[in-house]
């Protein structure tokens, strides 16, 4: 179910070792929830290897929960809408849940992060039915070895 | 030879909704021509109720170029108690509409997104990505045919797809070589769906209430009009299976019917055939349920839908089907 587009084989092809990884956060929406709540961002875990994130899943099937996520440093923005005032995707756009059949939602592409990155992903709870508490888990492949210099980077790019 | 059966430059290939993000060959062709690519999400939200429909809604100019590949909904309430709204998607720039200009110019939302929600799947693929330049808009005409809409339906509706990002200034590619060895020209394939009704129209017309019907032990032959370039028809949804508030509460085995190209009276069905075997639900896991290969509709060819209702009781109330694929033309 995870495709493999021309630039991820370009990536992983600038690494020797290629590992699985499982990146689990907690949200933390309050308890008792609170609705339209927007907790901190939730960051994931600093990496000592770079990482290729392929999707991910939330432990909740509540589509209103809405989601923005970022990369930091280099600051890439996902997500995009139509109002002068922040409109975050619903969550079932981006994160599967258990009971589909897909449970882990696979990107249309993988997104890159340099070691030591991190991806900002800001939640804010559901208008009508929140939900307390609230996990957040990544799916990716940590990328070792590098075959050349510190391993790819954004300024090689694709077609260096 | 049959122009019917002559390969196409996909590689003859549907790819399933269940198996993930596959990249058509013409979405990996455009996006070897950039550096880096992140992916990108762009929401619209729209309400429709009794005072505002039709709405029109447009998305913000954004600033690198993209490529949409498929599309996820939410809707408050849901399909099951609001049932769905309709919807016609436009490139502005070029004014190519997405759903061809039928007697029903819009097509269902679970067309374009599978369960508008967390269903068993959370979003759908579309039969081709569409590159959408940088700085271009894209339209959305929302209808609230076959939608309960008191006191209102909320939509948000996301494009999923990838930012295409390059160095300053650089021009987007005008040609790209597809497997074939065929150059076009970027721009030159673009999701094409085709409502029709299954069913026909009653004599009084609104907008809220039911106009289309196939009744109990009836037969009706609908058209989809002829193209005027070549389409790949990869794939079909039915808007009434699974959804008991506007649709069919039988046997959906009694509903079948039979597809003709008219022009080349290549029989799609020798006989007719259960509705659920060529048409998804958007209940299902492939909400748009691909056919074995791309069929190759030619210009100016139309097809004719026969909807047959053998259910001795139940009527379709508000049903149609919409077949998805690729309008190829040069512009």
């Amino acid at each position: 179910m995870y495709y493999f587009t021309k630039y991820t084989y370009k990536i992983l092809g600038y690494y020797r070792t290629h590992l699985l990884f499982f990146d689990t956060l907690s949200i933390g929406f309050a308890s008792p929830a609170v609705a339209s709540e927007r907790p901190v961002p939730t960051l994931t875990h600093e990496v000592s290897e770079d990482v290729l994130y392929f999707g991910g899943q939330v432990s909740f099937s509540i589509a209103d929960v809405l989601v923005r996520i970022r990369s930091i440093s280099p600051q890439y923005e996902w997500m995009v809408d139509t109002s002068p005032t922040p409109q975050d995707t619903p969550v079932n756009a981006v994160f599967g849940v258990f009971s589909q059949a897909l449970p882990i939602v696979p990107w249309v592409t993988p997104f890159f992060v340099k070691h030591q990155g991190r991806l900002q992903m800001q939640f804010t709870n559901s208008a009508s039915a929140p939900t307390t508490g609230g996990l957040v888990s990544l799916v990716g492949i940590r990328l070792s070895g590098p075959l050349v210099g510190d391993g790819w980077s954004y300024d090689i790019g694709f077609n260096s | 030879m049959n122009d019917n059966t002559c390969r196409i430059e996909t590689g003859d290939w549907i790819g399933s909704q269940l198996r993930g993000p596959e990249w058509t060959p013409y979405a990996q062709a455009i996006a070897d021509s950039y550096p880096i690519q992140v992916p990108f999400f762009l929401r619209t939200t729209i309400t429709l109720d009794q005072n505002t429909i039709p709405r029109v809604a447009v998305t913000r100019p954004y600033l690198y170029d993209a490529l949409i590949l498929g599309m996820s909904g939410t809707q408050e309430p849901s399909v099951l108690l609001a049932g769905m709204p309709y919807l016609q998607v436009t490139h502005l720039p070029s004014g190519v509409p997405w759903v061809s200009p039928a007697s029903l110019a819009y097509a269902p939302l679970p067309a374009y997104t599978g369960f508008p929600g967390f269903g068993l799947t959370g979003a759908s693929r579309l039969p081709e990505a569409f590159f959408l330049p940088r700085g271009t808009q894209l339209k959305f005409e929302w209808l609230g045919f076959a939608l309960d809409v008191t006191p209102a339906v909320v939509i948000n509706l996301t494009m999923i797809g990838v930012q295409l990002i390059d160095k300053p200034g650089k021009r987007q590619p005008e040609w790209i070589t597809m497997p074939n060895g065929n150059q076009i020209r970027v721009g030159s394939r673009v999701p094409w769906f085709g409502t029709v009704p299954f069913g026909g129209r009653l004599t009084t017309r609104t907008l809220l209430t039911s106009n289309l019907r196939l009744s109990a032990l009836t037969q009706i032959a609908s058209y989809v009009p002829p193209q005027d370039c070549d389409v790949e028809v990869t794939d079909a949804f039915a808007s009434f299976l699974d959804v008991p508030l506007f649709g069919f509460n039988g046997d959906t085995n009694l509903l079948q019917t039979k597809l003709d190209d008219v022009k080349t009276r290549s029989d799609w069905t020798p006989s007719r055939t259960p509705v659920p075997v060529i048409f998804g639900s958007f209940a299902g896991v492939s909400p748009q349920l691909p056919f074995p290969k791309p069929y190759l509709l030619r210009a100016k060819h139309k097809f004719v839908v026969t909807a047959q209702n053998n259910s001795p009781t139940q009527n379709v109330i508000q049903g149609t089907v919409t077949f998805r694929g690729v309008r190829r033309c040069e512009y």
